[in-house]
């Protein structure tokens, strides 16, 4: 009995473990389900197959992305590039279908591809010119059977799929050398492709994984099995790569591919570098035999082999100054220049080397997300692993100059090149931009992707870095060119010894439709001279929506589309009041508390009844931050000038915090669907009448009639009522995407100007 | 109804467990006598004979000497009472009654601390020293825990006197002693003599032991040493060192231990004349495993059958059955060297580096805790394959891991520190997977068995100590790179700042900008590296013939000797100068007869455990195991983010072993640990209720289209169908009796898809098929 009872308690126990599991299932799948997400909709253009034209020539492409309606057509970063519309039989727009055109003068490299959709321009996606001749493979090559046989010396455009692998065959001789290369990261693809290089017997020949390709030379006449896949069996349409297979024999100039640009290298070069008026360094140069240098120089060289140290000795006089600056991550290479200077101090034991410097990283502009699940800072890198730092001479006499790599341990590869320079000061700068997001304990990284696709009373902000080279101190003014009509930019400057500023896109609520490239620059005194900089802009490869599952991947873009929708304003205005010229200026004295009113227009209604600001302003960050009522229309926003210590002078300032609005997702577009689906039902019910008399005609009528016969008819009909499922599958579809859903987003307000004017007691 | 002629009882019962036991202790005592026997019937250097007889015994040597030395002269008398036991004074947190001593002695300048100053100087009283505490408790005059220690009338309480009336310093001298000449002297060796002895069945021999020092000077230290049998069955030794042999032949070690110095003697009994005979062979493991053989007297087995061989290299080097092709090739081919030609068509096959991957990422902990971990399993598995199919030399190999910058997606190799993080961690798990040298202990003490104390420990882990790390942008990875500076430990006991040293072996002078890890793998593959090499050699070694030459593979110490010191001392050398080549390695193993010597033993050898005078069977792994029923029954398992067709042994990481409970339940590791014993090779009844009837099996027999279908489908006679199932399972053709079973069974029950269901699983749960042999 005692065993039947304990049996029957731990049923029951497994019971309510069951149950409780169950329950927490549930729970944890309807907060899933109800989970905000992050981002208004914006146009990304997510896939073109294929990804690239061989110069000179033309290609269809197909493109696919999210909220691509009404497409306005598909557009390059290099107007060069053409895109015109594929037509079906009846001359008609075939969707999502391009034919794509390089010029044949056009060089090898990479544009970039967005579109212009309802709500505006798309995210960009990397498109390649290449020099070989193409291939897009349509189908799957799962095993080596089934493997696509390919030519050397041209280029195939795949897919790879899920927990799959494609092969290829080609033919060589005996003595050829080829090249194996595959573009995927550098070409904005997910996948980390796996080359495997076997004979027909499957006899593996060469291996890559770290996208360094394969250079192989031929030992018997054959054919050859090029396997591909991704380094964790990933794949779908995201998964997309370009293999090129190259004769190095052939004299062809084409190795690798050309990827895209990584945040750190928008401080590379500096201006008016040439890198062919390099000297390349004299090996064996390392502490037993340092290469003699003298200054101001410019070296090429390469950490090789495995654990190279490369010393350079110079002779320097007392207080001479000079910058030293070493570039090899920025090149491309997976490196961490270390560098030391040492002096040469004779002693009892002869010469001894003491350190006098120690050569830094480049910092980041700003402090960077720590990447955490909780977003707390910008994923964009504008730091790197390479070094700069100022040399003064203390003494007379012989120096040193050490460099090594810090991951080049073990690693033998040329490609693990370096430029170094050492000059006297240079100051100057660079600039890298991108869009601003909210701190949020969310892992959706959806909205780092997004395009300037701007609703009408929208501004978005955009943080800009600076790279200060040399030493160099100026303040640097921010400038915006080529906005659109309605358009405005206000620019938080980058002030002097500082890093990072803002710039303060604003599109009017009647801003019109329209795109455009724009530039932001920078510009200050460099030399004794006025400079501008052209800021480099980032932005992610993809829209990241978990960030558990999967990291940002930030690189340089070539242009800045931006654009302005008319299909809808933007969830929110919140602006402080325009004096009587239109313009938004607000004034206050020097230590006094200045009280700006803010008028909030909402379009949506939005989660919780407060909106959370902080501040952007130079001299403002510290700005506690204060809440608005998001139910009103107006609000005030109180700045303590005295507490802040703001001195006199005009400041460009706005507002921004994270809100959660109800958005409604292209609602017109049910309105669209209903009239279609009218449209087709009338049509299915003209069809049934007309059927009806047809159908009644031919019971009576003993001579063919002139009108379309029954069974003509009872054809049209059945399409017709297919169309109208369809129809109304289209208006489901459009009323769900039009319900109510929570998405968090940055909301800043409109910028404004604030002149501080001198206190009475001051004047 | 099932069959059961091919049922084969897998486990044994208890009773047979103790017969296999009692078996398994004489060949135990077998093996260890066949090595020793070796070295004793070679010359036995009678040097250190000599020099202990001519040595004075330790006491003498001191009043001599006109001076004693704490270390060298009272801390011997402390450690041979045992006052310096882990479990008397010497216990971890406060010793005994607030009396604490080192463990073994080996910190001498804390012991004089404990003893002189400590308690405010009350343990000793050198006004009357015969009243000091310290003696007086020794003595048992007053209550000690311990009980009384040392007679009144012994020397060595005479001098522990003695030198407390002089003062107890570290180094107290007489007059006439030239103490700036003492103090610098140092104990530099111990030996024992005999090292090695045949001996007879009870016979008893009185062991002598020589402490020479850093001055030259030599004393008998036999009443002082420490002696420890390993094996009391076979022989025992008294406190002062006598031995006596038991009844059983074989051999032992006799560990003696002085000072934190170590010398072993070996004494073995012999089994039988030696062979007459032995196979003739070029190879080197044959010529020292047979010389082994002849002197023991122990006769090999016979060379093995072709279907046996092919059936036991393709699992050994492959980690499956092998192909149909394969069968087909090595059965067509007449050529003298079919078994070279298909072991180097293995060897270059890609299983192989499968195989081998397998076997390593478990040891480098290739482990998945987190989804995220994915890449870096991948990545790490891929490099350590592709590293084994291309043949990266293995000194390549472990100096690419052990130095390993930048970050895992540039570089695989540094996923090992995204797993190994702690720098003790990393050189507890380097010295043993690469050196075989266990050194965990030395982090807290000196190792007890070992020479290797916290100043050896601390001075290898300065080799991490500029092991710098970086955020990336992928969660919980860093990048890796030598942080520039002097790279130093701290010993934390002494609080010492100790410069790098690899296991006693000054790495020289090394630069600021200089990664002392690159210093260390340079010495891991130097010639001289006692460690590295021998580490290797063993593992694989144990690898083919499934019983290391040192067990376990990863404890080589002196006081661990190998079974066959000169065939492990080839074989390094050989590794050595083949250039760390693995492939090689494995060649020259699987191509020695000792290698193709049959299962089957003789009647002389079936005792025999150690000495590989036979192949000793070992049951397929986990994975091996997993894929051969696959393989057989044509079924094919979908394992997670993996392409459709990969086998069990190519997984990446252990993370399978939750979503395929044939794996755990047959003891795949979960690479959380360097040591391969975290690989479950005993038999469970998890086991045997898992082949006789888990659902997965079942299913993997019902496959559609699987071999059962395909045979009862086919159109052939039931012979030929069963000659296909026998050949793939065991390269062989079934018995007369074997098929007259089996047709006796499928006649009578209409041969359908389940009765050759049935058949399969018979075969499955059969020895033959469950090991290789």
């Amino acid at each position: 009995m005692q065993a039947i009872r304990q049996q029957r308690l731990q049923r029951r126990s497994s019971g309510l473990i069951a149950t409780l599991a169950a329950t927490f299932v549930l729970i944890l799948t309807a907060s899933q389900g109800l989970a905000q997400s992050v981002c208004l909709p914006a146009p990304r253009l997510l896939t073109i197959f294929p990804m690239g034209v061989q110069a000179g020539t033309s290609v269809e492409v197909s493109i696919t992305g999210e909220n691509l309606e009404e497409l306005a057509g598909l557009f390059f970063s290099d107007p060069r590039i053409v895109a015109v519309p594929m037509l079906d039989d009846k001359q008609m727009p075939i969707a999502n279908r391009y034919r794509v055109t390089a010029p044949a003068d056009f060089a090898p490299g990479l544009v970039e591809a967005f579109v212009v959709a309802r709500l505006g321009v798309s995210s960009s996606r990397v498109f390649s010119i290449g020099a070989l001749p193409e291939v897009a493979q349509s189908t799957a090559s799962a095993s080596v059977k089934d493997a696509l046989a390919i030519q050397i010396g041209s280029t195939v455009n795949s897919t790879m799929i899920a927990r799959g692998m494609n092969h290829y065959r080609f033919s060589a001789k005996s003595g050829q050398k080829i090249r194996i290369v595959c573009g995927s990261r550098g070409v904005d693809s997910k996948l980390d492709p796996v080359l495997v290089l076997s004979n027909a017997t499957g006899r593996v020949l060469a291996t890559d994984r770290l996208g360094n390709g394969i250079d192989h030379t031929v030992d018997q006449d054959g054919d050859y099995i090029i396997k591909v896949h991704d380094l964790t069996f990933q794949g779908g349409p995201e998964f997309f790569y370009r293999l090129s297979l190259i004769d190095l024999g052939s004299g062809s100039n084409v190795s690798n591919f050309a990827s895209t640009r990584h945040v750190s290298q928008y401080s590379w070069p500096p201006q008016g570098f040439d890198s062919s008026r390099s000297t390349h360094e004299a090996e064996p140069n390392d502490s037993k035999k340092a290469q003699q240098i003298e200054l101001p120089c410019q070296i090429s060289g390469a950490f090789y082999p495995a654990a190279d140290v490369d010393c350079f000795e110079f002779k320097a006089s007392k207080g001479q100054a000079w910058w030293i600056e070493i570039a090899s991550h920025r090149l491309g290479a997976p490196t961490g220049p270390a560098a030391n200077v040492q002096r040469a101090v004779s002693g009892e034991s002869g010469v001894v080397w003491q350190d006098v410097l120690e050569l830094k990283d480049i910092a980041p502009p700003m402090k960077i997300s720590s990447n955490h699940y909780a977003y707390d800072g910008p994923p964009y890198n504008g730091g790197s692993t390479d070094l700069i730092g100022k040399f003064e001479a203390t003494e007379d006499g012989l120096y040193r100059l050490q460099i090594n790599d810090l991951f080049g341990g073990t690693r033998d590869s040329l490609g693990s090149v370096y430029q170094l320079v050492i000059r006297p000061a240079t100051p100057d700068f660079a600039l890298t931009g991108w869009v601003k997001h909210i701190e949020l304990r969310n892992g959706d990284r959806n909205a780092l992707s997004k395009p300037l696709a701007l609703r009408p009373g929208t501004t978005f902000a955009l943080e800009i870095g600076a790279f200060r080279r040399d030493g160099f101190n100026e303040p640097i003014r921010l400038e915006v060119t080529g906005l659109p009509d309605g358009v405005t930019a206000s620019v938080i400057e980058i002030p002097s010894g500082q890093t990072s500023g803002t710039v303060l896109l604003t599109a009017d609520a009647r801003a019109p439709k329209g795109h455009c490239l724009i530039q932001i620059k920078g510009n200050s005194t460099v030399a004794d001279q006025q400079a501008s900089r052209v800021c480099q802009f980032a932005s992610m490869a993809w829209p990241i929506r978990d960030h558990w599952q999967e990291f940002p991947r930030p690189r340089l873009s070539q242009v800045i589309p931006l654009s302005v929708t008319d299909s809808e304003p933007h969830t929110i205005t919140i602006q402080s009041t325009a004096n009587e010229s239109g313009n938004f200026h607000v004034k206050a004295t020097a230590g006094s508390m200045a009280s700006i009113p803010l008028h909030i227009e909402r379009r949506c209604d939005f989660s919780g009844s407060v909106l959370g600001l902080n501040t952007l302003g130079n001299g403002f960050q510290g700005v506690p931050r204060f809440e608005i009522p998001l139910q009103e229309t107006t609000a005030e926003a109180k700045l303590d000038l005295a507490k802040l210590g703001i001195a006199p002078g005009t400041y460009t300032i706005a507002f921004y915090g994270p809100a959660v609005a109800k958005y409604r997702d292209f609602p017109s577009a049910v309105n669209k669907a209903e009239t279609k689906k009218q449209l087709v039902a009338e049509r299915v019910e003209q069809l049934k009448q007309q059927l009806q008399a047809v159908k009644a005609s031919e019971a009576t009528a003993t001579a063919a009639t002139s009108g379309p016969s029954s069974s003509t008819l009872e054809q049209e009909l059945k399409s017709a009522e297919v169309a109208l499922k369809a129809a109304d599958n289209e208006v489901k579809a459009a009323t769900a995407r039009s319900q109510p859903q929570d998405i968090a987003d940055i909301v800043v307000t409109r910028p404004f100007t604030l002149e501080v004017l001198p206190s009475e007691g001051k004047k | 109804m099932h069959i059961q002629p091919f049922r084969v009882r897998c486990y044994l019962h208890s009773s047979h467990r103790v017969k296999l036991l009692s078996k398994l202790l004489i060949a135990f005592v077998i093996a260890l006598s066949a090595s020793l026997l070796l070295q004793a019937n070679e010359p036995v250097d009678s040097s250190v004979d000599s020099a202990i007889s001519s040595a004075l015994p330790w006491h003498e040597a001191v009043k001599q000497s006109g001076s004693i030395h704490f270390a060298n002269d009272i801390v011997p008398i402390l450690t041979k009472a045992g006052c310096n036991m882990g479990i008397c004074h010497a216990k971890a947190g406060g010793g005994q009654n607030g009396f604490e001593l080192s463990l073994l002695g080996f910190e001498p300048e804390l012991d004089l601390q404990q003893i002189v100053v400590q308690g405010r100087g009350r343990r000793v009283f050198p006004a009357v020293p015969e009243s000091s505490l310290l003696v007086r408790k020794a003595v048992g005059e007053i209550p000690h825990g311990g009980g009384a220690r040392l007679r009144v009338d012994s020397p060595e309480y005479k001098l522990l006197v003695e030198w407390i009336r002089r003062g107890s310093n570290a180094e107290v001298n007489s007059a006439t002693a030239n103490s700036s000449q003492l103090a610098k002297v140092a104990l530099t060796q111990v030996e024992v003599a005999p090292a090695t002895m045949l001996m007879q069945p009870e016979q008893s021999l009185q062991l002598r032991v020589l402490a020479s020092y850093s001055d030259g000077s030599k004393r008998d230290v036999t009443s002082l040493a420490l002696f420890e049998s390993n094996n009391t069955a076979l022989a025992t030794v008294s406190d002062l060192g006598n031995v006596t042999c038991g009844q059983l032949p074989g051999s032992a070690a006799i560990m003696v231990r002085y000072q934190g110095h170590v010398a072993v003697f070996r004494p073995a009994v012999p089994l039988g004349p030696p062979l007459k005979d032995i196979p003739s062979s070029d190879n080197l493991v044959d010529q020292h495993v047979f010389s082994n053989l002849q002197r023991l007297g122990i006769p090999p087995s016979d060379r093995c059958d072709d279907a046996t061989f092919l059936r036991r290299v393709c699992i050994d080097l492959t980690g499956r059955l092998p192909t149909d092709e394969e069968r087909q090739r090595y059965w067509q081919s007449t050529s003298e060297l079919r078994r070279a030609q298909l072991v180097d068509e293995l060897l270059m096959h890609t299983d192989y580096a499968d195989y081998f991957a397998n076997k390593w990422t478990s040891l480098l902990k290739n482990r998945r805790d987190d989804a995220n971990d994915l890449a870096a399993n991948f990545a790490f598995h891929a490099w350590v394959r592709d590293n084994l199919q291309s043949g990266n030399p293995y000194d390549q190999m472990v100096k690419q891991l052990l130095a390993a910058t930048g970050t895992i997606m540039s570089n695989p190799a540094v996923a090992w520190y995204k797993r190994v993080k702690d720098p003790k961690e990393q050189l507890e798990d380097i010295s043993q997977l690469f050196l075989g040298v266990r050194l965990q202990c030395a982090q807290c003490h000196h190792h007890p068995f070992e020479k290797w104390s916290q100043d050896d420990y601390y001075a290898l882990s300065a080799c991490f100590s500029r092991v710098g790390r970086k955020p990336t942008g992928v969660q919980n990875e860093d990048m890796i790179f030598h942080q520039r500076g002097a790279a130093v430990a701290t010993n934390v006991r002494t609080g010492q700042q100790l410069k790098p040293r690899a296991l006693g072996t000054d790495l020289g002078n090394i630069e600021p900008s200089e990664d002392p890890r690159l210093k260390l793998a340079e010495w891991m593959r130097s010639p001289e590296n006692p460690f590295f090499a021998r580490a290797l050699v063993n593992r694989y070694w144990k690898h083919f013939f499934h019983v290391g030459l040192i067990e376990p593979e990863d404890d080589i110490r002196d006081t661990n000797p190998p079974s066959n010191p000169e065939l492990l001392g080839a074989l390094e050398s050989h590794f050595i100068q083949g250039g760390f080549n693995l492939r090689e390695l494995a060649r020259l193993l699987v191509l020695s007869q000792a290698y193709q010597l049959s299962s089957q033993p003789n009647d002389l050898n079936r005792v025999d455990t150690q000495n590989f005078s036979r192949f000793y069977p070992r049951r397929l792994t986990a994975e091996v195991l997993f894929d051969s029923i696959d393989q057989l029954v044509g079924a094919q398992t979908t394992f997670a983010n993996l392409p459709a067709g990969t086998r069990a042994i190519a997984l990446p990481d252990n993370s399978y072993n939750r979503a395929v409970p044939f794996l755990k339940v047959f003891g795949r590791p979960e690479n959380s640990s360097v040591c391969e014993c975290e690989r479950v090779r005993s038999a469970n009844l998890a086991q045997s209720l898992h082949l006789l009837n888990a659902g997965d099996l079942k299913a993997k027999l019902a496959h559609p289209g699987g071999l059962a279908e395909r045979l009862s489908q086919s159109t052939e006679k039931l012979g030929a169908r069963l000659e296909k199932v026998y050949q793939a399972s065991f390269c062989r053709s079934p018995t007369t009796e074997e098929v007259g079973a089996v047709t006796q069974f499928v006649t009578a029950t209409a041969s359908t898809k389940q009765d050759f269901e049935d058949v399969l699983w018979a075969v499955i749960n059969s020895k033959e098929f469950l090991f290789n042999h």
